[in-house]
């Protein structure tokens, strides 16, 4: 995906964007941003994650492989940015004083390490669910949403869904099969 | 001693076993070390497919609202007069 970035491939840049727009999104929320602050915070992350180079009318990805995994770096950036924006809003007294992210925040610490491997793994969800509902059968899915999702039990998806049990089972462990592989296919990407 | 199935080991774990297989099953595990295994086992499995599943359901709620909020910005690699 990120070497399609690179080479001006619309898919990837979608993708991109697809991937990483929770995690701006639920940092955003996180630190009480509006709707606008949040397009704001996303601008910047964007315009961090590209550099610009001489001669070149395609700015190029700031991302250093040596420097370890893509999300560890972009989950930097948005941290960094994020922080940023309250400080600078703190700045301007816009910040409520009794926000208490607004006053301390250290992403070097372990509970903010946490949280934003959290917010990947949102990130990684959302776009393993979206690709298993493109392959999978709507019986299959339908029972997996109603019975995971809904809490709604095997028995009764049965019943409305005219088979049998075992189906129903069979159709869940389907899913949850599919998301796994899927998952562990984006982490390797 | 014939072992249960996993079929109804999920019947039981997920509570859609009738009241009678509900009762042999327990019976059953309380007897067989080698099912009672397979039944926590199950169990754990279970628990992991319904967090999942409450995950996924923040995760599409979130997106949601992410979708309403955040505009798509121009992908900074196509755009030749920045």
């Amino acid at each position: 995906m990120l070497s399609g970035v690179g080479q001006n491939d619309p898919d990837a840049w979608q993708r991109f964007y697809d991937r990483y727009k929770l995690m701006v999104y639920a940092r955003g929320r996180r630190y009480g941003m509006d709707a606008a602050d949040i397009d704001d915070l996303l601008s910047r992350v964007m315009s961090k994650c590209f550099v610009r180079e001489e001669g070149r009318a395609n700015p190029l990805l700031s991302y250093d492989k040596s420097k370890g995994r893509f999300r560890d770096y972009f989950c930097r950036i948005v941290s960094n940015e994020a922080v940023t924006m309250l400080r600078e809003r703190q700045r301007r007294r816009e910040v409520p004083a009794e926000n208490p992210e607004g006053q301390e925040m250290d992403f070097a610490d372990t509970r903010e390490e946490a949280m934003m491997q959290k917010e990947y793994r949102l990130c990684l969800l959302h776009e393993a669910f979206e690709a298993v509902k493109k392959e999978a059968s709507p019986r299959q899915l339908q029972a997996f949403m109603a019975a995971r999702m809904d809490g709604v039990s095997p028995k009764k998806i049965a019943r409305l869904q005219n088979v049998s049990l075992a189906t129903v089972y069979n159709d869940i462990a389907a899913i949850v099969e599919s998301l796994r592989q899927k998952i562990v296919f984006l982490e390797k990407e | 001693m014939e072992h249960l199935t996993d079929f109804q080991l999920m019947e039981y774990l997920s509570g859609d076993a009738g009241l009678l297989r509900r009762f042999l099953c327990r019976r059953h595990l309380r007897r067989c070390p080698k099912c009672a295994e397979q039944a926590k086992a199950l169990q754990d499995e279970l628990e992991a497919q319904r967090s999942l599943g409450a995950e996924l359901k923040s995760v599409q709620k979130l997106a949601k609202e992410a979708d309403k909020t955040m505009t798509m910005p121009k992908a900074p690699v196509f755009s030749k007069d920045n």
